[in-house]
């Protein structure tokens, strides 16, 4: 009772945070919205109404190199704004449902960790993961920025809540993540051992095929809002894919392609993608056991190698990742990976600002940064898969051996 | 690798990392003691380099220069007028300005400027024209400015009437390729830092394009001659011109056989001591730029991407050997420099720190001086943290998130006080700063009713928050402004390695008493407020002879001076943006003085006390809890209750 209680209060509190944000300083979620850090090409608010606006005057949004993101979010606003007239970024009906989508986010970490998968193991009181994640800075921004990450965000998450509730919704829950967020689809394998626990052929096939068509029909929307074309594609998974569009993020590929000849940008787009598509299976193999760890593992390796990255994709790992208090007292270099971040997060807007506005740094300093950051979000993931693997060795014991931890 | 793993499991085995762990303290005062040794070591041969010209297109002294003594005459004349214009109204002599610079075919304009806060008004008129190039297309441009008043408070009669001659020559070529903005500025201060934000963010009646480089003159007094040029080219917040311009400035002085100084170092840079002095300088200089009064001309343009230097004659009575014709000689050649150039100021330096007019010191060698300041509050933090989890009560986590929110509350109320102190009118700000100083005097010791019954570890975790924050606003800083950051990490060495908490030398011994002494000498000495007089009583204004004894020190303090101080350092901050101070002293330097008073406000007898009660009321569960050494104490309660 207490508990719930506490839970209901730290809910309350993260609303009223947000809104008093929203109310008092109603220019940040422009200027949060510009910051290369917070928002990139598949996620930006601003460019989401530049969508919507095109497609109010019946141009198709994926016209232009304007838009790049999912056809079913300019149809989610569109409804907002019929509903209540405006979607400016610190209008009521926004600000109430970027809310309501934080808010469903830390529901269902909740009640994902009190599902079975968690039983019997330490785990932190419930209020404290969800004001893990409610209170979480990069959440904050990333919510307050209005980017539209927190849709694919919240969709990830049902989608493990109901993984072993009802394997439809879940099923239908990450194909609608994956429309708007294409990297949700590496977390397909792990998610097959969660569907399917006894993998069954005939199981695996039904959920792969329900998959594919909820993808499927989604994405289709899109060839209906255009018109017609199949042009949006290109225009949406097409701009990931293949990296069109070049602005500075806190990723590893941006410097990369500015840099790179021509010639090699094919070369180089396969090898990166590659890259980041590379670990989902060995880690859906190797943490067979624990197949939600291995969701949160792809997280935190897309997290860093996927082509748009942005600050919010760290607030999610680290919420999932609290889910595991086990494994807390076996990590060794938590102190170390959080100095790096931190560091990391406060000197990239000022490396940026170096670069950008004073005109006194270069991209090698922002460039430099993120790869800081890399290191550090690199150090959290070896470290924590260091430890769940430790402890699978030691049959689930905790630690007989205290680990110095620095 | 195996003997790597084996060099690994013998460090392990002897407990190398404990002692690793217990070394740390030493470290990060070593770490301190490098970077202070690294700036002495900057200045020895093979530690520096000669500057260069890095963008060939500069092509600095390569042009000849006609600004000769024909046109001395008409110089005189200008200065004839202004010197008229030294007592009139400033509106009117801007009208006067306006109308020369139109006659000469430039398009002039008055731009008025006022600053509002509260009841206090600052206003006034600067004049600028603009000249458009007979070879450009108004995409570019290049300052020529004089302020009427120069950074020593001098009436700039010479800078004036050079720059409103040399802006009557500069209309007889037609070489321009980049408009030429002649300004003439009420002062170095609000009128010219409005004029460049202005320019930048509004449109103007006359205008043209982007700033790519300018050259303040400040040539005071109704001398015709003076004795050397010195440069002056720090910015605001530590921000620098392109290292490219001032070495055209001094390539072209030295081909005229014009004697050019830094910092005012006049001696041969061949002495290691002559250098050090420019370094120190420099970096005090840079470390103090915009603290509170006006600057010399070239910082309003830094922040902008305007790079801009300023050339101060000197006027040294004994002998003053070079002309105004060869100063406005100088003026015209590094115009002409910048108007060759084909893009910004890019390809040179813009973190450097100068030696001498021709040796400097780049980034890569002298940032680790602050770097390692920064990293040794870094380290200590680490390690502070390191030993409040060693404790049974430290591992818990509800612990570490509360003295978290403990820090971060101390930060709020900080900058709950910045905002007053920010929106405090002019004329009560003094009452306002000595209220705040009492405030924040009063508060750790409200803060510490709450705290102190809290363990041992709850105090050592919010001074690691509090040490951990600052090397990170220090490491920040360091590439923003490398001499402010080095500065305050000095300034912040004793809240880190000399504040003891009390309940550390509870034993009474000589040693203990004299660090208890020290550690509350630390909190007096390293207060903001103790900052603030002592800059002021030392630096602002220095005591005369009568009043170096102890007790006239402090009485003879002006309180008008004081508050023109004040006022000065928040003005700067709110018009002209430089946040190198007051933010910094209310978001950095409080927050981490108040956490490192409180920690020493803690009794020892106190913690014990609450311990024994504690333990008492938990009952046996708890004991075997923290036996186990993995529970916090929270948690124990409540199972005890159950």
């Amino acid at each position: 009772m207490d508990e719930q209680k506490r839970l209901l209060n730290v809910c309350i509190a993260a609303v009223l945070l947000r809104a008093a944000i929203s109310i008092g300083f109603p220019a940040i979620h422009g200027i949060l919205d510009q910051r290369v850090e917070l928002t990139t090409a598949s996620t930006s608010f601003k460019q989401l109404r530049e969508g919507l606006h095109l497609y109010r005057m019946g141009v198709s949004p994926f016209d232009g190199g304007v838009y790049h993101q999912a056809p079913l979010l300019i149809l989610i606003f569109q409804a907002l704004d019929g509903f209540y007239g405006s979607i400016a970024p610190n209008s009521l009906a926004i600000n109430v449902v970027y809310c309501v989508l934080d808010v469903l986010c830390a529901w269902f970490l909740v009640q994902i960790s009190t599902s079975e998968s968690f039983s019997g193991r330490k785990k932190l009181d419930s209020w404290n993961i969800a004001a893990i994640y409610l209170f979480n800075p990069l959440v904050i921004a990333t919510n307050l920025a209005r980017s539209t990450a927190v849709f694919s965000n919240v969709l990830i998450l049902a989608a493990i809540r109901f993984a072993t509730y009802s394997q439809f919704l879940s099923v239908l829950f990450l194909a609608a993540a994956s429309h708007l967020n294409i990297y949700a689809v590496y977390l397909v394998p792990p998610f097959m051992i969660l569907w399917s626990p006894t993998k069954a052929f005939s199981n695996c096939a039904v959920t792969v095929l329900l998959y594919a068509a909820a993808f499927g029909g989604l994405s289709l929307l899109g060839y209906f809002m255009s018109g017609g074309s199949f042009q949006y594609i290109k225009s949406t998974y097409g701009t990931l894919l293949f990296f069109s569009d070049l602005v500075p993020n806190m990723g590893l590929w941006w410097y990369f392609f500015m840099e790179i000849f021509d010639s090699f940008r094919p070369l180089f787009t396969y090898i990166f993608q590659l890259y980041s598509l590379i670990y989902v299976l060995p880690i859906t193999i190797r943490l067979q056991k624990e197949p939600l760890f291995a969701i949160v593992s792809i997280l935190g390796v897309t997290l860093i190698s996927k082509a748009y990255p942005e600050l919010g994709d760290l607030g999610i790992y680290i919420s999932l990742l609290s889910l595991y208090q086990h494994i807390f007292t076996n990590v060794r270099y938590a102190l170390l990976s959080a100095l790096v971040i931190i560091h990391a997060l406060v000197l990239a807007p000022n490396f940026y600002h170096l670069w950008i506005y004073l005109g006194s740094g270069n991209a090698n300093f922002f460039y430099a940064i993120s790869l800081v950051y890399a290191i550090g979000v690199t150090l959290i993931l070896t470290d924590t898969l260091r430890a769940i693997l430790r402890i699978e060795f030691d049959g689930g014991e905790e630690p007989q051996k205290v680990v110095v931890q620095i | 690798m195996p003997l790597l793993q084996r060099l690994n499991r013998v460090f392990n085995k002897k407990g190398g990392i404990k002692s690793l762990i217990s070394l740390l303290p030493v470290i990060s005062v070593l770490l301190v003691l490098a970077g202070v040794c690294l700036l002495f070591v900057l200045p020895m041969d093979g530690q520096f380099r000669r500057t260069y010209i890095s963008e060939n297109a500069l092509l600095p002294g390569q042009a000849h220069t006609y600004f000769k003594d024909s046109e001395e005459n008409i110089l005189r004349a200008y200065r004839e007028e202004v010197k008229i214009l030294k007592d009139v109204a400033e509106s009117e002599r801007a009208v006067v300005i306006e109308k020369w610079i139109n006659d000469m075919g430039y398009k002039a304009a008055i731009h008025n400027w006022s600053f509002t806060h509260q009841d206090d008004v600052k206003s006034g008129s600067n004049v600028y024209g603009v000249l458009h190039a007979p070879r450009g297309d108004t995409t570019e441009s290049m300052i020529l400015c004089a302020p009427w008043i120069n950074g020593d408070n001098e009436f700039n009669e010479g800078g004036v009437a050079l720059a409103i001659a040399l802006a009557r020559y500069f209309t007889r070529w037609s070489v321009w390729s980049k408009d030429i903005i002649i300004v003439i500025p009420s002062d170095t201060r609000f009128g010219l830092s409005k004029w460049v934000a202005d320019y930048h963010y509004t449109s103007m009646s006359a205008s043209s394009g982007a700033i790519q480089g300018g050259v303040v003159l400040d040539f005071p007094g109704s001398y015709e001659h003076f004795s050397r040029i010195e440069v002056k080219y720090t910015g605001y917040n530590g921000q620098l011109p392109n290292l490219d311009l001032i070495n055209t400035a001094v390539l072209i002085s030295a081909h005229m056989h014009l004697n050019i100084v830094i910092h005012g170092v006049a001696g041969t840079d061949h002495e290691y001591k002559n250098r050090a002095t420019t370094l120190l300088r420099g970096i005090i200089d840079q470390s103090s730029s915009g603290l509170y009064k006006q600057g010399y001309g070239n910082e309003p343009f830094s922040g902008w991407r305007v790079d801009a230097i300023t050339l101060k004659a000197v006027m040294d009575t004994q002998s003053m050997p070079f002309t105004q014709i060869e100063y406005g000689k100088l003026v015209e050649s590094v115009l002409r420099s910048i108007n060759n150039l084909q893009e910004h100021f890019h390809q040179s330096f813009f973190f450097y720190l100068m030696i001498s007019p021709w040796q400097f010191v780049s980034i890569g060698t002298y940032l680790p001086a602050a770097m390692l300041v920064g990293a040794s509050f870094t380290i200590k933090g680490i390690y502070l943290w390191l030993k409040a989890t060693e404790s049974a009560s430290g591992k818990s986590i509800v612990e570490s998130a509360h003295a978290f929110g403990f820090f971060v509350a101390i930060l709020l109320a900080c900058a709950a006080l910045f905002t007053v102190a920010g929106s405090a009118p002019s004329s009560v700000l003094l009452p306002i700063y000595g209220l705040i100083s009492g405030i924040s005097v009063i508060l750790p010791f409200f803060l510490n009713k709450i705290v102190e019954r809290k363990s041992e570890s709850y105090i050592t975790k919010l001074r690691s928050y509090s040490l951990i924050y600052a090397g990170l606003v220090l490491t920040t800083l360091s590439t923003l402004n490398f001499s402010l950051a080095l500065i305050l990490g000095l300034l912040f060495f004793p809240l880190a390695h000399l504040v003891k908490p009390s309940k550390e030398v509870s034993e009474v011994s000589i040693k203990t008493s004299v660090a208890s002494l020290v550690s509350n000498a630390a909190i007096i000495l390293t207060s903001p407020w103790t900052g603030i007089l002592l800059y002021f009583r030392f630096i602002v204004c220095p005591p005369s002879s009568k009043e170096t004894v102890f007790p006239r020190l402090i009485t003879s303090i002006s309180v008008p001076k004081l508050d023109d101080f004040v006022n000065g350092m928040m003005w700067n901050w709110r018009a002209l943006g430089v946040w190198s101070f007051v933010p910094i002293l209310f978001l950095v330097w409080l927050p981490l003085w108040i956490s490192a008073f409180v920690a020493t406000l803690i009794q020892e007898s106190k913690v014990i006390e609450v311990e024994s009660v504690k333990n008492g009321k938990a009952g046996e569960e708890k004991v075997a809890v923290n036996s186990e050494g993995v529970e916090d104490g929270k948690k124990s309660d409540e199972s005890a209750k159950d």
